[in-house]
């Protein structure tokens, strides 16, 4: 199916949620959601397939889908989410006097395009602001790229990656959000930017979240909702912006945006992914 | 047929003009005004009154229970046939019974209570000239004093129900019995129009005019109630009616596309006077509240999560009390304020264990979302029993199509015991697939033809774009940008006449482009930024 089911493994992960190994998920019959948006829950450019169903994260991806005429909609949360449920035992989230730090995540390049911003401006405002250690975990085009990589290892912080997402299956870092899931449950404060799926992440495991310094943006502009999608966000989520941020509201919103009150059951996964025979 | 006009006087009633052998209304395949709402109804009109007439055939159920409300009761009835037996029936009552046309009768006493709940179409006789629906009201309120109460039901022929029955097993194919009848201009449009001409207060009937289980007036008449009272009690399937009767209520509203309606004046009931299926006064007239079918229907269009919720509430509430759910049927289910309400209750046992209870509710859920328009081409939900399997999965419940089917056949069996029918019926033959289903078959074709295209490209895609042709093609791509970039330099920094040169220098650039970077995506649109670029440099050395 849709090969970006796989990108940061996550039909690796329903797979396991679903009781079916993680090695090996089966194909899903749709397309999945790979990364929070403000848009219909895919990127711009990404034309799911007509006849397929769309697995989205949230209700407002399906509104904002259903407005343009898109239809075959299926809620079923982040799998994000069911990693969550699923480390609940074996790898609960520490207590917060435990965690230390925060881990910044830099606006990030993708394969079709590039970002320009200043990192050292960015490296400043994150020395400004943060008291603790700082982890900064690039994503793997700028963590491959030793101008960029060398400026935050220089600053004195500790430079990581989660790992690649892959192409065509190809490259695919199957345990991506394992190795997300594990910094984040240590840091105390996780802080981007930009308003991105680390920040909801973040938040979804108690920790403090903040965006604030150079937005950064994409070179290469094509699409209005990448150029301007910092102020919309800014717009619809201020609660997220600033250095300092209400836990509470961030929560609510984290459990909206992020699908948390729409999970799925295993059976319900199953039988929507076309995982076991229905008839 | 009397062929006497001046009136004459049987020993057992009185016989005016029209009057008509070898015909009963009161049995006839048409049925006569019956059931507890309009009982209610004609209770309230005949209650206290000095002279009740009642015009035209009515249930004789209806009729006992208004006879000797009233100092005086007179029946005007146009068959013997009929006038025999009411005169038999209430011989020792003080009830005068007249046979023949309503228009040939003129009461010694005005009346001060009208019941018509049969409306106008059997008060005249066959044989006399036909008459309007306006001349008839017209005549009949000169039967009675000003203010007198009055209960008059309405026909409404554009009602999908009325259209239903009109059907005719077997189409003809003879035009002359497709071109349009001689139909009756006067009667009335609408509700409105009828409540205006008798001066009274109009109420939406549902299903039918005959047998209404549901009065309500039109304010008070929520699409859910419609749809609660949608299915006549002979119709044993919704499948063949709900899709014209939602796409009605949702073009034509509630009042228009009622099975009837009722003119009452003078009288005090409720805004909303409905019964459930047990002939009991149901509670559930509150216009804000709704039922669990319609929610799961409007929820089913949206997407398959809105169903989860509503399951989940459904299991607990089953859970929590399987006596409360074990007679009901889905249709039976109200919602308030979110919270699951069964309406009535029932003694049948439809269900042993609570789960076994869920499923049979789930299955009919699930038969209704299928009617009512589910159309989800993946794997999970095309069918009854797979959507059923579906909703279960929804409350982590795994169950298969074949546990599915042998609840089902437990239920049905149950209801068949108990002389009821199931509010779904399966279909038995795929020769009674109808236009909701093939259009459904349609849509399904139309995506899976999109599924083939889709594949078709991923494997295009799979050939051609390999990591490291995206990684040169975007390499490629900011080269592109770049040298454009040092060009507007380059421009800026020049004179007009270096600008010609520039631009000369430039002009060369797509094709030089396009001969060294071939079919590289990016490219394309390079070349197109270019040209723009061109164009503005050729416009500068205009100017």
């Amino acid at each position: 199916m849709d090969t970006s089911n796989h990108w940061y493994g996550h039909a690796h992960i329903l797979s396991e949620y679903c009781g079916l190994p993680f090695e090996e998920p089966r194909p899903i019959w749709g397309v999945l959601q790979h990364g929070w948006n403000l848009l219909h829950g895919f990127g711009p450019g990404h034309a799911p397939p007509y006849g397929f169903p769309k697995f989205v994260w949230s209700h407002a991806n399906l509104r904002r889908g259903q407005a343009i005429g898109w239809r075959d909609y299926a809620v079923i949360g982040a799998p994000w989410n069911y990693l969550l449920d699923l480390k609940k035992d074996t790898e609960p989230v520490p207590p917060a006097d435990e965690r230390e730090g925060t881990i910044f995540y830099p606006f990030h390049t993708w394969d079709h395009g590039q970002v320009s911003g200043d990192h050292d401006r960015l490296i400043s405002q994150i020395r400004d602001t943060e008291d603790g250690p700082v982890t900064v975990c690039l994503y793997w085009i700028e963590y491959e790229m030793p101008e960029v990589r060398r400026r935050y290892e220089d600053a004195g912080f500790r430079v990581i990656c989660h790992g690649k997402r892959g192409t065509l299956r190809q490259g695919t870092d199957t345990r991506f959000l394992h190795k997300q899931y594990a910094e984040q449950i240590r840091h105390r404060r996780v802080a981007s930017n930009r308003l991105t799926t680390a920040i909801f992440y973040g938040a979804s495991v108690g920790s403090e979240v903040a965006v604030y310094g150079d937005p950064m943006t994409f070179s290469d502009v094509r699409d209005a909702s990448v150029r301007d999608g910092n102020e919309q966000a800014k717009r619809l989520f201020p609660e997220f912006h600033g250095v300092e941020t209400d836990a509470e509201e961030v929560r609510a919103t984290t459990v909206r945006e992020l699908g948390l009150d729409a999970m799925a059951s295993p059976a319900e996964l199953r039988a929507l992914f076309g995982w076991e025979p229905t008839g | 047929m009397n062929d006497i006009d001046t009136v004459s006087k049987s020993d057992a009633y009185e016989i005016v003009s029209g009057d008509m052998y070898d015909w009963s209304d009161l049995t006839s395949a048409d049925p006569c005004p019956r059931g507890p709402v309009l009982t209610r109804v004609a209770v309230a009109t005949a209650s206290d009154a000095a002279h009740l007439l009642v015009v035209g055939p009515h249930d004789l159920g209806l009729l006992d229970a208004v006879v000797g409300l009233a100092s005086r009761t007179t029946l005007v009835l146009r068959t013997h046939t009929d006038a025999q037996v009411v005169s038999e029936r209430y011989a020792d009552r003080s009830v005068d019974v007249v046979c023949g046309d309503l228009r040939s009768w003129t009461p010694d006493q005005p009346a001060d209570a009208v019941i018509a709940l049969d409306g106008f179409g059997r008060v005249s006789s066959i044989d006399a000239a036909p008459a309007d629906w306006h001349t008839i009201s017209v005549h009949l309120a000169r039967l009675a004093t000003r203010d007198s109460r009055l209960a008059v039901v309405v026909s409404n022929p554009g009602s999908p129900l009325e259209q239903l029955r009109a059907v005719a097993p077997e189409a003809s194919n003879e035009d002359a019995d497709w071109s349009f009848p001689i139909h009756d201009r006067a009667h009335p449009r609408s509700l409105v129009d009828a409540s205006a001409r008798l001066g009274g207060h109009g109420y939406a009937l549902w299903p039918d005019a005959a047998s209404p289980t549901l009065a309500a007036a039109p304010d008070a008449c929520s699409a859910a109630l419609a749809i609660a009272h949608g299915r006549p009690a002979e119709t044993t399937t919704l499948r063949e009616l709900q899709p014209a009767l939602a796409q009605t209520l949702d073009t034509l509203g509630v009042t228009a596309a009622a099975g009837g309606w009722l003119v009452t004046r003078g009288l005090t009931i409720g805004s909303v006077l409905g019964v459930d299926r047990s002939g009991n006064e149901t509670s559930w007239t509150a216009p804000d509240r709704s039922w669990l079918v319609e929610a799961m229907r409007d929820s089913a269009r949206r997407d398959a999560s809105g169903l989860r919720s509503r399951v989940r509430r459904l299991r607990e509430a089953v859970e929590s009390d399987p006596e409360r759910w074990r007679g009901l049927q889905v249709d039976e289910i109200g919602l308030d304020a979110d919270r699951l309400v069964p309406v009535h209750d029932s003694a049948v046992r439809l269900g042993d264990s609570a789960e076994e209870i869920l499923l049979g509710l789930l299955d009919e859920l699930a038969a209704f979302i299928c009617v009512a328009g589910w159309r989800h081409p993946w794997p999970a939900g095309c069918g009854r029993d797979e959507l059923a399997v579906l909703l279960a999965a929804t409350v982590d419940t795994v169950v298969t199509p074949a546990d599915v089917r042998r609840v089902r056949e437990r239920r049905e069996s149950a209801l068949s015991s108990n002389g009821m029918a199931p509010v779904f019926a399966r279909r038995t033959s795929p020769a009674e697939a109808d236009t909701s289903e093939l259009r459904k078959l349609m849509d399904e074709n139309e995506a899976l033809r999109g599924q083939v295209t889709w594949f078709k490209q991923q494997m295009r895609q799979r050939q051609t774009m390999t990591h490291e042709v995206r990684t040169a093609a975007r390499r490629d791509v900011a080269a592109l940008n770049s040298r454009i970039k040092d060009l507007e330099d380059q421009l800026s920094a020049q004179q007009a006449t270096s600008i010609t040169r520039a631009a000369k220098r430039a002009s060369s650039v797509p094709s030089r482009t396009r001969d060294r970077l071939g079919r590289i995506p990016g490219a394309r649109r390079a070349a197109r930024l270019l040209r723009r670029a061109l164009g503005a440099l050729r416009r500068a050395v205009r100017r």
